[in-house]
């Protein structure tokens, strides 16, 4: 790989600070040297933090200090002084460092997310050059209809016609079995064009990539494996070039290992030069390809774009059977592989940090103003001796930054050890993240980070800072004196409060639906117990497996083999397993066409084993299961699960009835035999989020047909994976050379498919209990104050005679305005920002009224509970003692 | 030059004597690794960084520089080397402690 680059900040810096002589730059360029090394031996994340103390070491050591302008030099003064402070009193500047290690801490993880999906890139030397290119299907609907790949024959013409791009590579996924040479395991496969992988600019660390010709119908196969494969299939062996291994049943040539997490396109793990023939098959029979460019210098991206739609408006004009209403978008490689849900959730988060960071901001700038009345004394001096108001207005500053710093080395910690958490809680063996993506503390975090403790520092220390810097100090003091409205600061400490309920509404509710998703997700009923259900998978290659009878015959073999064992209650198989989403299919149901401007109806479909529904606990509702009796050349059947029989038959009796599976005039027509329930077939999602696609769709017989790839379900009564070694030994026994994979219970397969639920729940939980208690500490200190403030107007009104409930009712009455206020404000932003969480919401919906019902009861209760001691200390003062007070 | 200055400090020394060394391979980070690895002294970049200037205004050491690598961002490395005035002073160096520690191998325990 090309030489890494250290976090652009600090680098950018260091230039600033060293110039751009040759001695200076040259400096810049051993620490780029040292940052490889480091890099190559410690890893990304500790490389990036040794180049920041690097650079911040060396930019202080080159004489950034003694280029300090004199006003400069007054302020950093101040922050000596304001260090001393707070080293003198930890325990009253304990809670605003706290309130801040939290607000920029949250806000730091959630920068560090998005930061690590979209922004840090795929890393890849050559990137900024290439382009993924999507056919789209405008007949689909248009949450299916982007990102398709092109059929063979496309991708010949567009490897001719195109002329904005130097070179065009092409791919596709799928399993690679490996055997031959060590045990079979199967792995993701990339079946990739001679020039992709250099195209990419990843240089291998053994080896060799492929060469141009080497992917050519009939060469010999070829090899790239990745780094994990290579150590733990070959130990690390340098023999392994030349090596021969079976791939999918034919023979293959290792001839080279690519880095260390490389994983390009989709987290494969080994990449086989593809051997198509696209003029072997009818226009879009054959396979469809990945297609990514490589743009010829000076080409921009909307003119790649135009010249790939002008390609595929031509295509569709010469080829209307096949080509009408497809078009073309280019995306980067990145794009490409971002969700457009995975964009939502972390905008959201990134708000919510953001969100996080303003209450902290309000509760900081509330604390400093209280304290900027108690030290007019010493402002008032500063005027006196001729001080100007900016000099009146560092200390200010001066002591936001501080907390501000101290806040964020503590928030930084957190956020270390958060970002570890949440990184093994996304590990890609569970979330099939992409190979890129890896969470942790960043150079680029750490300088958001930064950028944050400066608007941290001047948003809460501005406003106390103008505050001060604008007042008249002696008629401030003279009314200090006498005990009443000082800095005039109740408006501007009443507008934080307003912000602060506001905002801790809003995540308090994001919390609240979050935990009652949460609550729905773990106590979701199946119909089946998953930790008794084994699943594994196993795909079958003509190559080994040549004519359709070899395929049924293993098929059956596997289901009896398995059966055999007195302690397996029932064995079936499955194309599709529970809660993964099925592939949907064309029908026609006659007398119930749709409209042509429509489009096709499309259904989901899994192909099925006999008892298939017995293993997994849902009995069919009516009618048949299949049997061994329906074969290829017995009629169709499908069993439809009960919302495609309500979709077109409604109440009538839908056995009998027929479908036509596909578009075509003479596609097969299928006989219903069964009806089941609804078995998830549109993956494990409740109903009401937007992701749902419709659940409706029907399973055919996988003895009708021809399934090269199939899922065993192994129902037991002990815990599932304990007959895992059985099963292996099973298909060990009628294949050795054919791996087993995806070898877990029905239970782990669910929740590996729902991770996010979880995953997103906490993290959403977290946000809203820290704004809680932010909200919480920060109405008690606005208020102690408000009350503090008052102290000497209330023992007046005492000694006059006011009952203590009607000096409560007084300080509550100014209390409850701000903060019903901020209820207002807050129910808004959640009505209007709640639907954004909706993906991630179980079973709850964004407008859930006992979330919206318990938020406005808990911020009331905390608003009381934090008003009720301060009011009580004003109600029990002495009157005569809080008349001498001041 | 003063008198006093004629003799350069014990880390200038060092850094000189590695300059030596290390030939026409003498740089900012080859340095760094030859004096960790020669004499157990490990010190910061800012340092030496500090240091080659100051010996590079005495008129100690100069530099060259070299193509840049794309490792290296596009940025240039210089190469250094001991001026023939950084040898002269590096023997006058040499000889003036040679000349101290005559005579006190009784006192010190012997160096052999």
């Amino acid at each position: 790989m090309n030489a890494p680059r250290p976090p652009r900040a600090a680098e950018w810096v260091l230039l600033r600070v060293l110039g751009t002589s040759i001695a200076g730059r040259s400096i810049v360029g051993d620490a780029r040297e040292e940052y490889a090394e480091a890099r190559a031996n410690v890893g990304r994340v500790r490389a990036d933090l040794w180049y920041l103390g690097h650079a911040a070491s060396l930019a202080t050591t080159h004489g950034w200090r003694e280029r300090l302008a004199p006003g400069a030099r007054a302020f950093a003064n101040e922050v000596r002084v304001a260090v001393r402070t707070v080293l003198r009193r930890p325990a009253s500047a304990a809670p605003a460092l706290l309130v801040l290690a939290l607000g920029i801490g949250i806000s730091t993880f959630t920068f560090s997310l998005g930061h690590s999906v979209f922004l840090r890139g795929m890393d890849l030397p050559n990137e900024a050059n290439l382009l993924a290119i999507h056919r789209v299907d405008r007949t689909l609907p248009p949450t299916q209809a982007d990102r398709l790949s092109f059929a063979s024959q496309d991708v010949v013409e567009l490897r001719w016609r195109l002329t904005a791009f130097a070179r065009i590579g092409t791919y596709w996924t799928g399993t690679a079995n490996l055997s031959g040479d060590a045990g079979p395991v199967r792995y993701q496969g990339g079946f990739v064009s001679a020039e992709v992988l250099d195209m990419l600019g990843v240089e291998p660390v053994l080896g060799r990539t492929f060469r141009a010709g080497e992917d050519t119908p009939g060469a010999p196969r070829l090899l790239v494996i990745g780094h994990h494969v290579w150590h733990e299939r070959y130990g690390g062996s340098r023999d392994v070039l030349g090596r021969s291994v079976r791939v999918n049943g034919e023979t293959g040539t290792i001839v080279g290992v690519m880095p260390e997490g490389f994983g390009w396109p989709a987290n494969q793990d080994v990449w086989i030069t593809m051997d198509d023939d696209p003029s072997a098959t009818e226009r879009w029979q054959g396979r469809f390809y990945g297609t990514i460019g490589e743009l010829r210098p000076g080409v921009s991206r909307d003119e790649a774009a135009a010249d790939v739609a002008r390609v595929a408006d031509a295509l569709a004009a010469e080829y209307p059977a096949t080509n009408a209403g497809q078009g073309s978008r280019v995306a980067t490689l990145l794009e490409a592989t971002s969700s457009p849900e995975s964009v939502v959730i972390f905008l959201a988060l990134q708000v919510c940090g953001l969100l996080v960071l303003a209450v902290a901001c309000a509760n900081v700038a509330n604390l400093l103003l209280a304290r900027a009345s108690a030290r007019l004394g010493d402002a008032g001096l500063r005027a006196a001796l001729g001080g100007t108001r900016f000099r009146m207005a560092l200390p200010f500053l001066a002591e936001a930054l501080v907390l501000a710093t101290g806040g964020a080395g503590v928030g930084i910690m957190l956020t270390h050890g958060a970002l570890r958490t949440f990184d093994s809680a996304t590990v890609a063996s569970v979330t099939q993240r992409p190979w890129y993506i890896e969470f942790g503390m960043s150079g680029a975090a750490l300088g958001y980070a930064f950028g944050l403790v400066v608007v941290t520092a001047l948003v809460s220390g501005l406003v106390p800072a103008l505050k001060v810097a604008g007042s008249d100090v002696a008629s401030t003091l003279r009314d200090q004196e006498r005990g009443s409205t000082s800095l005039k600061i109740g408006r501007l400490a009443r507008g934080f409060v307003v912000v602060q309920v506001a905002v801790s509404f809003a995540l308090v509710v994001g919390a609240g639906l979050m935990t009652r998703s949460m609550l729905a997700y773990t106590s979701h009923e199946f119909p089946y117990d998953g930790d008794r259900i084994l699943t594994a998978r196993v795909g079958l290659f003509p190559t080994v497996y040549p004519e359709r009878d070899d395929r049924q015959r293993f098929w059956a073999d596997l289901t009896r083999e398995v059966a055999l064992d007195p302690l397996v209650e029932s064995a079936a198989l499955a194309s599709v397993l529970p809660a993964s989403v099925a592939g949907s299919t064309p029908v026609q149901v006659a007398g119930q066409e749709p409209h042509p401007a429509a489009g096709p109806t499309r259904m989901l479909v899994a192909m099925v084993g006999s008892g298939f529904f017995d293993a997994v606990g849902a009995p069919l509702v009516e009618g048949r299961d299949f049997t061994a009796a329906d074969l290829a050349d017995s009629e169709p059947v499908a069993i439809v699960n009960a919302s495609f029989a309500r979709r077109f038959w409604g109440d009538r009796d839908p056995i009998g009835r027929t479908f036509q599976w596909g578009r075509a005039v003479d596609s097969p027509e299928l006989t219903v035999v069964g009806v089941v329930p609804d078995l998830m077939l549109n993956g494990f999602v409740p109903a009401e989020s937007p992701l749902a696609a419709s659940p409706a769709g029907f399973y055919v017989p996988a003895t009708q047909y021809d399934p090269s790839f199939l899922s065993i379900l192994v129902r037991t009564p002990y815990p599932a994976i304990e007959f895992a070694p059985y099963l292996r030994a099973v298909v060990a026994a009628l294949d050795p050379d054919l791996p087993v994979y995806d070898v877990r219970s029905l239970a782990e397969h669910t929740r590996n498919r729902s991770w996010f639920y979880p995953v997103f729940g906490v993290a959403f939980v977290i946000l809203g209990v820290a704004s809680m208690l932010m909200a919480a500490t920060g109405l008690y200190a606005v208020l102690s104050f408000a009350v503090h403030r008052r102290r000497r107007e209330l023992g007046i009104r005492r000694a006059l005679g006011a009952r203590a409930s009607r000096l409560a009712g007084l300080v509550g009455r100014q209390l409850s305005v701000p903060v019903g206020l901020g209820l207002m404000i807050g129910f808004a932003i959640a009505w209007l920002g709640s639907p954004a969480l909706g993906i991630l919401l179980f079973s709850v919906g964004p407008h859930d009224p006992v979330v919206l019902t318990a938020a406005v009861a808990f911020l009331v209760g905390v608003a009381a509970a934090s008003g009720f001691v301060p009011v009580m200390r004003a109600v029990d003062v002495d009157p005569a003692t809080a008349i001498r007070a001041d | 030059m003063s008198p006093r200055s004629d003799y350069p400090g014990e880390f200038e020394q060092m850094v000189m004597l590695v300059i030596l060394r290390l030939d026409d391979a003498a740089y900012a980070l080859s340095i760094l690794k030859e004096l960790d690895r020669q004499v157990g002294r490990r010190v910061s970049r800012g340092a030496l960084y500090a240091t080659l200037d100051r010996l590079e205004t005495k008129g100690l050491v100069e530099w060259v520089t070299e193509a840049s690598t794309p490792r290296r961002g596009g940025h240039p490395r210089r190469c250094f080397s001991v001026t023939p005035e950084g040898v002269e002073v590096l023997q006058r160096s040499q000889s003036a402690l040679l000349r101290l520690w005559d005579g006190l191998d009784g006192v010190l325990g012997g160096t052999a």
